[in-house]
């Protein structure tokens, strides 16, 4: 009787868990796209659209807000402040004009397209300066004509928890990204503790295609939630983003005569993110700069991550010559998390060092399903070897990674909302 | 010259096959298009919806293609194997080497279509060598006499008697040269830019001897391997000297080889694969010398007519 009353109350406890999970994450692989797109601002005048924030130093503090007007003419101004003021542009504390606006680059004139549709500017107002765990409301205003007040959230300058999402590739598939930046938005909508989108690059095919720069950038709208958040970004840059498009759109300004897109975002003492640059050289300058972020921010970070696009451990491609250089430095100071992108499936290797499965060793997570097809990864690579607690897959998803001050849980969240996989792993002693 | 890419990422051409049936599946372009209307608030209620779209992946054309891929993997490595065999002449072998010198173009050619890296424009220049060296040998084994064996001891062998064949000799250097010279061209091209895995490819093998080079110095060395490169390319066009074809055996191998003393062993397919930049010239090098030798015992032969060439 005994026996059967537990293996009862086993199951009615499974039963419940179950329930939960699936309740977790909606399917939003069937979603109605016609809805979905009415929520795209329609970019015509001088009407702010396209917004999207990027955060590339402290993220208590720093913030770069950014938007799109097909004209270019007058002032752009960003208000913002602590209070919601509904829109009213006097009764924002503060006011930010934008530090950089411009036309965005064409590509060839024999792209129809392009002629046919016009180019649009862009405009950046970086932020600085700002209260650390604080919602800022702000109104986009471009020659006189304002968007609707969104809202975003600075991170805590202590935190004891962070939730970041992380994606790559959402270079084609247009229908498929639109899905899934619909799921991103409405996953913030659900979990408000969700801080930001850590973006693992190849944003479109071409990158020196404004027509999908365009397409990307209003998409891009649709990971904002109902009640007009903003979830800010940190971007890699992918080997489809070559050009000036990039720069532009994530507002990337050129030191002397090079532009540079290795980077830290920091989230207090308890997450960093070294976002470097696999299109260029790993040895260098950004090897220094590798070198001199990981002495600095190894010390202080309770997860330390490295986010760039091309795989070290590639569970579909061959590894790049970065490999070389990342890894020792990686192994050196003991980097928690690689995120990467680039081979199109759902990544998690074993923990790596010296080459080896190691439990000290580095995780590399990744490797891009924000709409792009889907690639079969190679099961016969030591390193994502199932049977050694690694895994492998295919589909679109996002990744969520929730820390606090002991643990870090990755979980590979799909379309239909199903959780694939999910790595729990201990704070390094 | 088989390529390894079993042990890669899969050829370009796979990956331009299945983009394209991505795209199809999706419908990009009439996404593309109903997007377009969105974004521009001219969208009528069926490219709102963007019909079409893709809700489910079609595994079985994805999987059919990276099938024919790794079929195509077998078939390369078989011909390689095969080719290092063949000493006469084989229309079968021959037809074999065209195939796969068609299938290097092409995959040169689907690494322009796909993008995504640096220079991938030039590719189809930057490959020439290796795509070449296949066309090259098919016309080798064609001119080949059609029943012989290489004779060993005194007397003229196949290759004396084919070598002998001024017109095989000319289109094969016009040919060898013009690959070379263009894959010269490029990567020379590549380096005075900085490409970055060049600069990798050198600090990674300095590395292994305790030497490190800075940004700015590694720029420098980048800049006169470059030029040397265009230089080379040019003297390959310009000249028959000899001692060039030596400059680019050598330099082609070290620049092949680096892949193996930057990358350790993971480096090993990638030398191999350029193992045509330096082999073309060594193949040169070797006709030359053959045609030389072929020239004094002809002389010999019609001194001692019993010395002269026999098929059998």
């Amino acid at each position: 009787m005994k026996t059967t009353t537990l293996w009862m109350l086993k199951l009615s406890l499974c039963g419940i868990a179950s329930l939960a999970f699936a309740d977790e994450y909606g399917d939003y692989s069937e979603i109605d796209l016609e809805k979905v797109h009415q929520r795209i601002t329609t970019l015509s005048g001088s009407t702010p659209a396209q917004w999207r924030i990027t955060v590339k130093e402290d993220a208590s503090t720093s913030a770069t807000v950014s938007w799109s007007t097909l004209e270019p003419e007058g002032e752009h101004v960003l208000y913002y402040g602590e209070k919601s003021t509904g829109g009213d542009l006097e009764r924002y504390d503060h006011k930010q004009e934008c530090q950089r606006s411009g036309l965005y680059t064409g590509a060839p004139l024999k792209d129809r397209k392009e002629k046919k549709s016009g180019l649009a500017s862009y405009h950046h107002a970086a932020l600085s300066g700002l209260e650390p765990d604080t919602t800022y409301y702000l109104t986009m205003v471009s020659n006189g004509v304002a968007s609707r007040e969104f809202h975003f959230r600075t991170a805590p300058a202590k935190p004891e928890q962070l939730i970041l999402i992380h994606g790559g590739d959402s270079r084609s598939g247009i229908t498929a990204r639109s899905k899934v930046n619909y799921m991103i938005g409405q996953m913030v909508e659900q979990n408000p503790e969700i801080w930001g989108f850590v973006h693992g690059g190849d944003y479109i095919v071409s990158g020196k295609s404004y027509s999908q720069w365009k397409a990307w950038l209003s998409q891009h709208e649709l990971t904002t939630t109902s009640q007009n958040r903003i979830i800010p970004m940190v971007v890699a840059k992918g080997n489809h983003d070559g050009g000036p498009l990039y720069g532009e759109v994530f507002d990337f300004i050129a030191d002397g005569d090079k532009q540079v897109y290795y980077y830290n975002t920091t989230f207090g003492d308890l997450a960093s993110v070294i976002t470097l640059d696999t299109n260029i050289s790993g040895t260098g300058a950004q090897e220094e700069f590798l070198k001199a972020s990981l002495e600095k921010l190894r010390p202080k970070s309770k997860w330390l991550f490295t986010s760039y696009h091309r795989p070290l451990y590639p569970a579909v491609k061959n590894m790049p010559s970065q490999k070389e250089v990342f890894v020792p430095h990686f192994e050196k100071h003991n980097v928690d998390i690689a995120l990467e992108a680039d081979g199109h499936n759902i990544k998690r290797t074993v923990p790596i060092r010296d080459d080896k499965k190691d439990p000290t060793g580095v995780v590399y997570v990744g490797e891009g399903g924000l709409g792009v097809g889907q690639r079969t990864p190679k099961t016969d690579r030591w390193y994502t070897d199932t049977k050694e607690g690694a895994f492998i897959g295919k589909g679109h998803h996002v990744m969520l990674l929730t820390m606090d001050r002991d643990k870090l849980e990755i979980k590979s969240i799909m379309l239909t909302g199903d959780v694939v996989d999910t790595h729990v792993q201990k704070v390094r002693k | 010259m088989a390529k390894p890419i079993l042990w890669e990422d899969g050829s370009d051409l796979y990956r331009y096959a299945t983009k394209q049936v991505d795209l199809s599946q999706a419908k990009e372009d009439m996404a593309a298009s109903s997007l377009e209307a969105i974004i521009n608030g001219t969208a009528t209620a069926t490219e709102l919806s963007i019909e079409g779209g893709r809700t489910t992946d079609d595994q079985s054309r994805q999987q059919l293609i990276l099938r024919i891929d790794r079929g195509v993997a077998y078939f390369l490595i078989f011909v390689g194997i095969v080719a290092l065999f063949v000493r006469r002449r084989s229309l079968i072998v021959a037809s074999l080497l065209l195939i796969v010198g068609g299938w290097c173009v092409a995959d040169s050619i689907a690494a322009v279509l796909n993008g995504g890296k640096a220079y991938s424009g030039m590719t189809p220049y930057s490959l020439a060598a290796r795509s070449v060296m296949p066309f090259l040998l098919a016309h080798l084994l064609l001119f080949l006499p059609k029943s012989a064996r290489v004779k060993s001891g005194n007397g003229p062998s196949t290759f004396d008697s084919l070598i002998r064949n001024r017109k095989f000799l000319n289109v094969f250097d016009i040919a060898a040269r013009l690959a070379l010279a263009s894959t010269f061209l490029v990567h020379g091209y590549k380096a005075v830019q900085g490409h970055y895995p060049f600069r990798d490819l050198i600090n990674l093998s300095a590395r292994r001897i305790g030497l490190e080079f800075s940004t700015d110095s590694l720029l420098i060395i980048l800049k006169v391997i470059g030029y040397q490169d265009i230089l080379l390319a040019v003297f390959l066009l310009i000249t028959r000297s000899r001692f060039v074809l030596y400059w680019t055996a050598i330099w082609g191998c070290v620049t092949a080889f680096s892949r193996v003393t930057a990358l350790g062993f993971p480096g090993v397919d990638l030398w191999l694969v350029r193992s045509a930049n330096g082999g073309l010239a060594l193949v040169l090098i070797a006709l030359y010398w053959w045609f030389e030798r072929g020239g004094n015992e002809l002389k010999i032969s019609q001194k001692t007519p019993m010395m002269t060439y026999q098929p059998l």
